[in-house]
């Protein structure tokens, strides 16, 4: 069933792509919002104040602090963040890539999980310190209660995964899209996931720029049953998690911006109907100043 | 900064009988051809922001007429002569150093065609070094010309370079939370 929708996405994308390439415009010719230099990289930081809250049982709140990025772009390779990926088409309209990506769920139980150096809190010092200020271990959760027998469980060890596939985007006027296909590639959850968004500048305010992005992530039974599922306990099928995004955006200097954004995702059924999750949304807000390094 | 600098004539000579007709008839001939050498009105402005230093001939006065400079030994050379942008560089913005040097005695103007308010002058030397902070994205020629301006004597170009650069889409990543 699962290779039926990944075959069945693979061409329709496919498909959309031949229909499209034909009607490519101009390609990149300086670099601008949507463009870069090949072989070019940035490093950004942003340093405020926000929180990712978290919808397990017991889990504590993800205070976010610092939030650092960075990219690298090759003629087709590039990487971004966490995410590494091979451009295969890159057209004025539409991109097609293959790219791995982190299984994002692991953030809510382990505060050391990859995606957390990027979501660099103060939290994170506690444990072991190994040198650099992004190496740090705190010690894994280990236990949670489950509400209905208010008994303690001992959690089963969620690894760290990467997914992969192709990777779609899209440009229409002022409005960017993205969908991704991917399937997990480390032998954890052989799960699949769907990650579509759309999003749009709405306005100016105070000198800066409004946006808003609205999408979905699609997370295969599997998937959604290696983090939240409990062996004997509870067996979780698929889930469909919406989301909306609101973010403002204004430039402050030359390397100065002032960054704020506040996103909630609503949590599919079978994520919220777990005995280790206690929460529908998970809602991430920040407001901060981010200072580009490098660009 | 006013960059126009005349020395007074070394020397000068008379000759008697024939030679001494043949020299006055040369001079009236180069002072024709010389109309505005009797002071330095086309002399150079501000250089708005472009700080310069040279060596030679410091001082100045009235110019005068003279034999017009050939050309033919006169070797003008600048350093760097390439600037190459790399990357996201948008210009070049670094100091120039001229040099020129002849087997005789010249009078002669140092000029940038693409900053006409630097001029550097000379007369009856035969050397002269100028350094100049420039700012440019184009090739810049330097040209020593006689003292009207109005012959060049050498030319060198400082060339601009750009890396070639290939230019591809950013990703779009709608769904990211920090995107």
């Amino acid at each position: 069933m699962a290779r039926r929708r990944v075959g069945t996405a693979a061409a329709a994308i496919v498909c959309l792509l031949v229909t499209t390439a034909a009607f490519a415009d101009s390609e990149c010719t300086a670099s601008t919002d949507d463009c870069v230099a090949v072989g070019s990289w940035s490093f950004s930081v942003a340093l405020g104040a926000g929180v990712r809250t978290n919808p397990v049982l017991n889990g504590r709140d993800i205070p976010l602090i610092l939030v650092p990025q960075f990219s690298y772009y090759g003629k087709r390779f590039f990487i971004d963040n966490l995410d590494p990926g091979v451009t295969l088409f890159d057209g004025e309209s539409n991109t097609l890539s293959l790219v791995a990506s982190p299984g994002y769920d692991r953030v809510f139980f382990y505060r050391s999980d990859l995606q957390n150096f990027f979501v660099f809190s103060p939290t994170s010092f506690t444990g072991n310190h190994s040198g650099s200020t992004f190496l740090v271990k705190p010690p894994p959760q280990s236990a949670q209660e489950a509400p209905a027998g208010a008994q303690e469980l001992a959690q089963p060890a969620r690894k760290v995964t990467y997914l992969a596939g192709p990777e779609w985007t899209f440009k229409r006027g002022s409005m960017t899209g993205q969908v991704d296909y991917l399937h997990e590639i480390t032998g954890r959850t052989h799960g699949d996931e769907l990650r579509a968004a759309v999003g749009m500048p709405i306005g100016s305010l105070l000198g800066g720029s409004v946006s808003a992005r609205t999408g979905l992530t699609w997370k295969s039974a599997s998937t959604v049953n290696y983090y939240y599922g409990y062996p004997g306990l509870y067996r979780a099928g698929w889930a469909l998690n919406p989301f909306v995004k609101l973010g403002y955006s204004r430039p402050l200097s030359r390397k100065w911006q002032l960054d704020a954004f506040v996103h909630a995702e609503r949590l599919g059924n079978a994520i919220a109907d777990s005995p280790i999750v206690d929460r529908h949304y998970v809602t991430t807000a920040f407001i901060g100043a981010t200072y580009v390094f490098h660009k | 900064m006013h960059q126009w600098m005349v020395c007074h004539r070394r020397s000068s000579g008379t000759r008697r009988g024939w030679t001494g007709l043949a020299a006055a008839v040369g001079l009236l001939f180069a002072a024709a051809a010389l109309p505005a050498a009797s002071g330095p009105s086309t002399s150079g402005s501000s250089a708005r922001g472009l700080s310069a230093s040279a060596s030679g001939p410091p001082t100045s006065g009235s110019s005068s007429s003279g034999s017009g400079p050939s050309g033919e030994d006169i070797h003008l050379e600048i350093s760097p002569r390439i600037c190459t942008l790399t990357g996201n560089d948008k210009q070049c913005s670094i100091p120039v150093h001229a040099q020129w040097r002849s087997k005789h005695d010249e009078s002669l103007c140092l000029v940038i065609l693409e900053h006409k308010e630097i001029q550097r002058c000379w007369e009856h030397y035969s050397a002269g070094t100028y350094t100049v902070e420039l700012v440019f994205t184009q090739d810049v020629v330097f040209q020593l010309r006689d003292v009207s301006l109005e012959h060049v004597l050498a030319s060198e170009a400082l060339r601009v370079i750009r890396e070639a650069i290939q230019y591809r889409h950013r990703r779009r990543q709608p769904w990211n939370i920090f995107d």
